[in-house]
Formats: C-alpha cells, structure tokens, sequence
C-alpha cells in the first residue's frame, strides 16, 4: 500500500510560506508605505557602510525602518531627498540640499513644501556664509544641528512621558478619520509648540564650536568657554522659563529672529550690533527697561579678541583707511577695558578665597583652642 | 549652665541679657540668614544633584526659589534697618551700640586669651558684656550685610545699572556669602551650639536670659558690675530694682555702664 502521507518537507515549505505571509501580513503598515521605493532591500542591513576614501571616514548607510517611521520625514520617499538616486544599484549618492522641493504639500497653502525659506535665510547667516568658511573648517551644515531625532517628549508637569496622551488623539479622531495621519499631525504641532532642543543642549551645541579656543582663533573670535561662569548659565543650568541661553540673545525669537539668522555682533543687522542691544536685553521676560550701559560690555569672552584686532590693524598697515584704523582702535581700546574689568573681578574673587582661608583658618583653630581649654577646665571642675 | 533643650531650671538666677526686641530682631536676621543661605547657595548645586532632586519640576523649584529669596532679602534689610534705627533712637539700643565699639583692650585681651588657650600663660581675661569674639561677630555681621544688601539691590534692579556694576555686585554677594556662611557656621555656631556647657544650644535667642553662673563665666566683669549694684540696693543705698530675677522671665533694661536695671 502506498504511503499517502504528505512528504514532511513539503509540509515544512507551507508552513514556512504561511509563516512568512503572516509576518508580511502583520508588518506595520506605516512602514511599509514609506519604502514605496524598495530601498530597505538593501538599506535594512545593519552591516551596510565604507569607508570614504578621502578622508577614511566611516560612513554607515543602514536605515531603521522602526526608527524612520517615528521621524518628521516619515512620510517622505527617500528619492524626494536623494534627488540624484535613479536607478538600483545606484552611484554613491550626493550631499542631500536641504532646500529642494519635495513632494509633499504644505497644507498651509497646497504647494510643494520645502525647507528653501529656511535654508536661504540660512545662507545669509554667519555660519552660512560660504566665503566665510567650509564646512571642513567647521561650518555647520543643516544636520549638524537637526539631528532629525525622534519626535520630541512632551513636558511640564502633568505629563513627563513622550508622545501625546491617548486622550488628545481621541480628541483628533473624532474628526479625522485615519488614526496615523492624526497622531503624525498631532505629534508634529505638540513638537513644535516647544524648541527641539532645551536650553543646555542649545548652549552645549553652541560651545561644542564656540568654547574651543583655537578653532575660534582661527576665524578671529573670542571663545565662550566662560559663558558657564554667568549668570545666564545659572538660569540655564536649571532651566528658568526666562533663562538667555545663547539663542536668546543672539536670535532672539521674541524680536522675530531664528537660529537660521544669526549674524557677526558688528553686522548692522546683528540684534547684538550694539545699536540694537538694549532692544536684546531689555526683551519681555528678560531685564525690561534695560539702558545702554547695561546694554554695553562684554556678557562673555576676554580672551584672544585684543591680540587678533591688534594683529589686524598691524598687518593692514598702510592698506587700512583712516576710518577703518579708527574703528579698530576703538575696538581695541572696549576690549581693553573689558580686560580690566575682567581683571578686576578676578582681583575681588582672589582677595574672597584669600579672606575666607585667612578668616576661616583663623576662626577654625581659635575655636579648636577654645574647645581643648573649656573641656580641660570642665574635666578640673572649673566650668 | 545650660539648659536643656530650652527648659529652665527652677533653682536657677537668670539675668536678662537681651530685651524681647533684641530677641525679635536677632530671630529675624538668623531665619532670614539661613534661608537666604539655602536658596542662594542652590544656585550652585551641580546639574547632577538637581536633577535628582526635583527632576521634572527644576524649572519651577527655581522659579520659586527666586521669589523666596527677593522675599527674605526684604525681610532682612527690614530686619536690618529696624535694628539700626533701635540703635540710633532707644536708650537701651544706643548702649548696646556704644558697647559694641572695639577698643584697645580688646586687642589685649584677645591675645591674652589666645595665650591662655594656647597654655602659655594662666591668666584668664575678664570680658566684659561684649567680649572680643563678640565684636567682632557683630561688625563682620553689619560689614557684611550691608555689603550683601547693596550689591543684591542692584542685581535686582540690574537693567538699570552698567553691565560692569552688575557683573561685579554679582561677584561680591556671592563671595561674600561663602565668606559669612563659613565664619558663622565656625564662629557663631561653636560659641551657641557646640561647645561644651551650651550643647545643644544656648536658649537665650528663645527669651534673651543668661544663667547668672555663666554670665559670672563668660562676663565676668558685667557679673561683677550686677553684684555690686545688688548689694547697693540691698543697703538701701539706691532705690532701684534688682537687676534680674530668679526663674527668669523678666526683661529689665540694663544698663551695662552704670549697672542699673530699669524696667
């Protein structure tokens, strides 16, 4: 008789097509939709990288699909950004512009959105201005600062953990129908109502440049490694509504000025041009009614400004017009005198720390005596 | 002797070394003091710290903290300024100022003090109402708050004055707030707290009494002055009251140079 049974490796084939009909079937339906284009057929291995041949950089090309879904460019086909990425394999690809046009809509007006508002803005900033520097030197670029993170946690006292609550969807959904589109929007906007990044970390991005001496030597800048000695620091450290971190003076929102706009303090157009400092100081929340003298003077930096503009006004020599020797003369003569002042405050803090040892020192053993004499005239009977 | 934990002994002479407004005025500055201290000095706490202290509410703990400190700092320059003006127009204020001033002797018995301490001589100064360690509590306390006041008045108002003066009253208080924070927790804390006969504290902030036995001790001078005007009063040779009363409890107005107590 003959065996009727179903081979057992057949039996395991089906199995395993089941399995994995199943898999693809339950697979987040999300992410899917954002690889239209297939690209995790590769880009899903985590091993995926090289090496750059210039400048023996590791570069890792490796996509979490998990972790791209969750980003504000979730919705987003790698090509609209990839612009160069027409075929499969492809050429290694170019630097991604931020600017270009992508094909999602704005819903504000229906258009194609893009970031080139931001991004030409940018261009006219200090850190854009390419003559100025490249980004070897150490120009940021668009992601130095948009690290594209997740969507960021909701704070403030009733609620601590990420995301939105359950009951702010709900709200959303009574209207809307489709449950993605609503927690994508309502994250976005709840994002957004607050900076991407808080206080300290705007100060520590800053000083990851800003405090390091020699590479502001370098473009003729004051280092702001002191900056963590003010008392703007102080409010930041714990995190006061109201506390100046450097955005605040340098692209004050308030005065209708973005991160993307920050110029050189002696730009015309800079808030700290020194024309417009009380306007900065004196911002609601901030030292309101502030005059021109407290508008003046350094709030950080002594360091290597006098040498470098001395240098410069050597160096000019003859090439420099009289207007412009003046200038730099005066600007010597504020940095000096920000040096003094400097100098004096450290003259003030070194006679403190010598009176508190003198003081202290003095104090401490007189009591250490006090104490030995009273517990011998106890121990005779005589207190 | 001490007392215990504020408690007065029964059998015991008290001689009433501060009057209820003394009392008054010195509970304002120390509470003010202290929390000034604490809320000020929270402004150097490292991130760390915190952040596990108030985690999520650092932002309002601070906000806060702001106000309480403005609050307290009125309430001490307040405190400070009723002083003053107690010094300048009671009777009883003036002598405690006029009392306060350092002399020569001080210096003298300072050292003869150090001397005896050291145990390099036996001789003992006999201090008067304010003696030496006194003094010199009291003019660093009114150096010193007069200094924080002012360089803390202008942090306030610090959109009115140039960036230099606020950079500097910034520097200052700070300073000198490390600086009276150490000398008082040795200072003042071992003379009221820590030493032997006073643990754990010396009761008179609570109503201004001194045992007469340790005023004999820490006085002596002033104890001499008050025995003598007793016995005088005794013998019917003054009409005045005796200048304190057992159990405690009465706050006579002393007079440290001519040694009388009047009510």
């Amino acid at each position: 008789m003959a065996d009727k049974r179903v081979p057992r490796f057949i039996f395991l084939l089906i199995v395993l097509c089941v399995m994995i009909f199943v898999c693809l079937a339950w697979s987040p339906r999300s992410a899917r939709a954002a690889d239209q284009e297939n690209c995790m057929l590769c880009h899903r291995y985590s091993g995926l990288g090289c090496f750059d041949k210039e400048t023996s950089a590791k570069r890792i090309f490796y996509v979490s699909e998990g972790l791209y879904k969750n980003t504000v460019h979730n919705s987003v086909l790698c090509t609209h950004c990839h612009t160069d990425v027409t075929e499969v394999p492809h050429k290694p690809a170019k630097k991604v512009n931020c600017g270009t046009q992508c094909h999602v809509k704005d819903p504000s007006t229906g258009k194609d959105f893009s970031h080139k508002i931001v991004v030409d803005e940018f261009k006219k900033s200090v850190h854009g201005k390419s003559n100025l520097f490249t980004f070897d030197q150490g120009q940021p670029r668009c992601k130095y600062c948009h690290t594209n993170p997740l969507y960021s946690p909701l704070k403030g006292i009733l609620a601590q953990k990420p995301g939105c609550e359950s009951e702010s969807l709900a709200r959303c959904l009574a209207c809307h129908e489709k449950s993605p589109w609503a927690d994508r929007f309502l994250k976005h906007f709840a994002s957004r109502t607050a900076p991407r990044w808080d206080k300290k970390q705007i100060v520590d991005l800053c000083n990851n440049c800003h405090a390091d001496k020699k590479m502001m030597q370098s473009f003729g800048l004051e280092s702001t490694d002191n900056f963590k000695q003010t008392f703007h620091w102080r409010n930041v450290k714990y995190e006061a509504d109201d506390a100046a971190d450097c955005l605040r003076c340098h692209g004050p929102a308030k005065l209708g000025l973005s991160a993307h706009m920050i110029k050189a303090s002696n730009d015309p157009e800079s808030p700290l041009f020194q024309e417009h400092r009380t306007k900065v100081c004196g911002q609601p929340g901030c030292h309101e009614g502030a005059n021109k003298y407290f508008a003046s003077g350094a709030v950080h930096g002594a360091g290597v400004k006098t040498a470098l503009l001395e240098q410069k006004l050597i160096e000019g020599g003859e090439d420099l017009t009289p207007s412009e020797k003046t200038k730099l003369k005066a600007e010597i003569k504020d940095t000096n005198m920000t040096k003094l002042q400097l100098t004096i405050i450290w003259a003030i803090k070194s006679f403190y720390k010598v009176m508190i040892i003198l003081v202290g020192g003095f104090m401490f053993l007189h009591q250490v005596l006090d104490l030995r004499i009273t517990l011998k005239e106890r121990r005779e009977g005589r207190h | 002797m001490a007392t215990k934990w504020g408690r007065r002994a029964e059998d015991q002479e008290y001689f009433a070394r501060l009057s209820r407004v003394e009392v008054w005025q010195h509970n304002i500055v120390w509470i003010c003091f202290v929390l000034l201290v604490a809320t000020g000095m929270m402004s150097l706490l490292p991130t760390d710290w915190v952040t596990a202290l108030f985690g999520g509410y650092t932002g309002q703990v601070y906000h806060y903290r702001h106000i309480v400190h403005l609050i307290l700092a009125a309430t001490l320059i307040a405190g400070s300024l009723w002083h003053l003006t107690y010094g300048a127009v009671t009777k009883r204020g003036r002598q405690m100022l006029l009392d306060m001033i350092p002399k020569p002797v001080d210096a003298i018995q300072m050292k003869q003090n150090i001397m005896y301490m050291l145990g390099m001589s036996d001789f003992k100064p006999k201090f008067d109402r304010f003696d030496y360690r006194e003094k010199m509590e009291y003019i660093f306390g009114l150096i010193g708050t007069t200094v924080i006041c002012v360089t803390g008045v202008v942090m306030t108002f610090a959109q009115f004055f140039p960036r230099f003066v606020v950079d500097l009253c910034g520097t200052v208080h700070l300073c000198e707030a490390t600086l009276a924070s150490i000398t008082i927790s040795i200072w003042h804390f071992y003379a009221i707290h820590w030493k032997p006969g006073k643990f754990p504290q010396d009761t008179s902030w609570i109503d201004g009494l001194m045992s007469m036995e340790h005023l004999k001790h820490e006085h002596p001078l002033q104890w001499e002055r008050v025995m003598k005007e007793r016995e005088m009063a005794k013998e019917g040779m003054k009409g005045a009251s005796s200048p304190s009363s057992s159990g405690g409890g009465q706050h006579g107005h002393y007079n440290n140079t001519l040694g009388t107590e009047e009510e």
